[in-house]
């Protein structure tokens, strides 16, 4: 196990995050490539607090308002999307081009 | 001093305009008013002609206006003057009360005020603006009873041929100027002009003077001035309009002599007027018809004067025709309006029903004849006397004119001493304003004759200033008069059949040479079917061809509009068209979706990946 490794997976990981990102029309879809990126990211911070600054709390503290902060905007962002389905059956990224009432 | 030459000239110009301008509402004081003003006139005139004033003012650039007095002006304004007040006395009984006297007596001032600006005037300047208002208030004169139209025709006819003639004193003026060698256009250096100016200057003047004398050819106006009414006649015939041709010549005598030619050709103009006219008068029916051809033939001898340089004989005749001329009109205006005629067959008797008018009238008839003692016959005789020296043919025909006037004279007389046909022996008195410038007339007729004797002619050459003029002879003195006695008792006790002349002789001559006609057919007929030649012109070639225009540039617009237009509009929309279609396709790919335009970045790139691996 070395701090190498874990950079690769989480570089993976926001590759593979962001292509989906990038490509996926569904929007729980393009959501779960956000989720991928701020999972890579998330990873990254651990691994380099774990690996360079093991004495110092402040990257524990970062990832800690790293996954906070994932957790909130994925919540705002599935509630935005459960609210769209119910009132216009959307679940494409193409059908909620126009976001009106 | 000065001041008394202004007031001579502005007092009737002013007083005459007021009254001319107010009309109507002062009618009643009109006569009072004009009469007072041409007295005051006449006492100026009497005043500067002793004293000779001069005043200039400036008026335009290097042309000054001038008035000024001197001897023959002197006589001209004394004599005008008179004969104003005498003809506005007998027109306060002329012209009724029920008539626009306000507008007669205001223009009758006016007129004679014009003819004092002219006899005074030193520049052309000032002399042309007197004549032209001169000529301006004769028209209004012999059209004073406007809503008849013949004599509206009248007016028209007598100002255009003064007006046509007129124009000569423009050329004259403007050859002046354009000679440069006279500087403010003043009269006595007129003769100063050189070669082609000189001729030019003189032709004009002589043109200018004719048309107002109605010397031939320009005599017919005179006789449609007779429309106007009598007192009219009477002023504008003996010192005023008529005379002022004759005075311009005579005042312009140096230039007429320093021209070589202008004295002989005004010369035999006048004495052929005054023997042609003259036989015009003596077939004349009509009273006033007479004495205008008369007018025109005595004014002859003045300009038979001017032309031979005898200056102070044609003054003196000009003076004493004033007089008798003056008192003939007023007469015949008289019996006119009493009798309601003026055809002398009708006029027989006249003279014994009217003592006063038929006394006075013998006077001016027999002073118009040239019997001794009255003053036309010396007069006559010092301007012939200058004539003869001249040449003995121009004496001879100055002479048969003479005996021609003892004609006509002899005949109007003989009409109206006739017992009338109906007796009729009513004394009707003549209305006091009437009776008193006939008598003071009829004085001055006779009295007069003096002036053309030494003492008093010398008096009037040495004021005339004009030297070395000759006297006349007694014989002539003596054939004059014998003439004149001879040929007037004889038409007297023969009575006017004597006259049996061909019938087409006197056609032609009682129509006044059918001068007016000629006029007509040889001036005014082209000059009427030229412009109405122009006229159609105009309408068929110049104002078609601009409407052409406007017709072919609407139609090339409405061409342009349709072709051209739609061309340039098409390929604009074109343009257009594309620029929007373009845009609409450059949207295309603009989808705001994330992953779509990934894949256009793909295909983009794959696109460059191959064409560098396949250029490479």
């Amino acid at each position: 196990m070395s701090l190498e490794l874990f950079l690769l997976l989480a570089a993976a990981l926001f590759s593979i995050g962001l292509f989906g990102a990038l490509t996926q029309q569904s929007i729980v879809m393009l959501m779960m490539g956000l989720e991928l990126m701020l999972g890579g990211i998330i990873v990254g911070a651990a691994a380099v607090w774990y690996y360079i600054a093991p004495a110092a709390a402040d990257g524990q503290v970062l990832v800690v308002l790293a996954v906070t902060v994932m957790a909130v905007e994925m919540a705002i962002g599935f509630a935005v999307v459960t609210a769209l389905f119910r009132s216009r059956e959307v679940d494409m990224t193409d059908m909620a081009a126009e976001l009106k009432e | 001093m000065s001041a008394l030459l202004w007031a001579l000239v502005a007092l009737p110009l002013t007083v005459g305009t007021l009254l001319a301008v107010v009309g109507r509402p002062v009618d009643r004081y009109a006569p009072t008013v004009a009469v007072g003003t041409a007295v005051a006139a006449l006492g100026l005139a009497v005043a500067v002609a002793f004293e000779h004033p001069r005043v200039e003012v400036p008026l335009l650039e290097g042309l000054p206006a001038g008035l000024a007095v001197d001897g023959l002006s002197g006589l001209m304004v004394v004599t005008v003057t008179a004969v104003t007040v005498a003809v506005l006395l007998f027109s306060v009984a002329d012209i009724g009360p029920g008539e626009a006297r306000a507008r007669f007596f205001g223009l009758m001032l006016l007129f004679g005020g014009a003819m004092l600006t002219t006899v005074t005037a030193t520049t052309l300047t000032v002399l042309l603006m007197a004549w032209e208002v001169m000529g301006a208030t004769s028209w209004a004169l012999i059209g004073y009873w406007w809503s008849d139209p013949e004599r509206g025709d009248a007016a028209n006819t007598a100002f255009l041929t003064t007006r046509a003639a007129d124009l000569g004193l423009y050329l004259a003026a403007g050859a002046a100027w354009a000679s440069g060698q006279v500087g403010s256009l003043a009269l006595d250096e007129l003769p100063d002009a050189t070669g082609v100016w000189s001729t030019v200057i003189t032709v004009g003047v002589i043109a200018a003077a004719f048309g107002k004398s109605a010397q031939l050819p320009f005599s017919f106006w005179l006789s449609r001035a007779m429309q106007g009414p009598s007192p009219v006649s009477a002023l504008l015939h003996s010192a005023t309009m008529v005379v002022a041709g004759a005075y311009l010549l005579l005042r312009l005598e140096p230039l007429l002599s320093a021209s070589g030619w202008g004295g002989p050709v005004v010369a035999w103009t006048g004495v052929v007027t005054a023997v042609v006219l003259g036989l015009v008068a003596v077939a004349q029916t009509d009273l006033k018809q007479l004495l205008a051809a008369s007018t025109c033939a005595q004014i002859g001898f003045m300009v038979l004067a001017a032309g031979a340089g005898a200056v102070t004989g044609g003054t003196l005749q000009l003076i004493a025709h004033a007089a008798a001329k003056s008192l003939a009109f007023v007469v015949a205006g008289a019996w006119l309006t009493i009798l309601g005629t003026k055809a002398l067959p009708a006029l027989r008797g006249a003279a014994r029903r009217h003592r006063t008018a038929g006394i006075t009238f013998s006077v001016a008839a027999l002073a118009l004849a040239g019997v001794p003692p009255l003053a036309l016959w010396a007069a006559k005789d010092v301007l012939l006397a200058g004539a003869l020296e001249d040449n003995l043919a121009l004496y001879a025909v100055g002479l048969a004119g003479a005996v021609i006037s003892a004609v006509y004279s002899a005949k109007a007389l003989w009409f109206v001493w006739q017992p009338a046909p109906v007796p009729d022996d009513r004394e009707e008195p003549l209305p006091y304003a009437t009776r008193l410038p006939l008598v003071t007339l009829a004085v001055a007729c006779a009295a007069l004759t003096v002036t053309s004797f030494p003492p008093v002619r010398d008096a009037v050459r040495r004021v005339l200033g004009g030297g070395g003029q000759p006297d006349p002879r007694v014989w002539e003195l003596g054939l004059s008069g014998a003439l004149a006695l001879a040929v007037s008792a004889l038409v007297w006790m023969r009575g006017p059949q004597l006259l049996a002349f061909p019938r087409r002789f006197t056609a032609w001559t009682s129509d006044w040479l059918r001068l007016e006609n000629a006029a007509r057919t040889l001036l005014v007929g082209p000059v009427m079917r030229l412009a109405h030649a122009l006229a159609a012109f105009d309408d068929r070639v110049l104002d078609r061809a601009v409407e052409g225009t406007a017709r072919g540039s609407v139609r090339l617009a409405q061409w342009t509009n349709a072709q051209a237009e739609r061309l340039v509009d098409g390929t604009v929309e074109g343009v257009a068209g594309g620029a929007r279609a373009l845009g609409r396709w450059a949207r295309r790919p603009q989808t705001g979706q994330l992953h779509q335009y990934l894949a256009q970045a793909v295909a983009a790139f794959t696109v460059l990946a191959v064409v560098l691996v396949l250029v490479r």
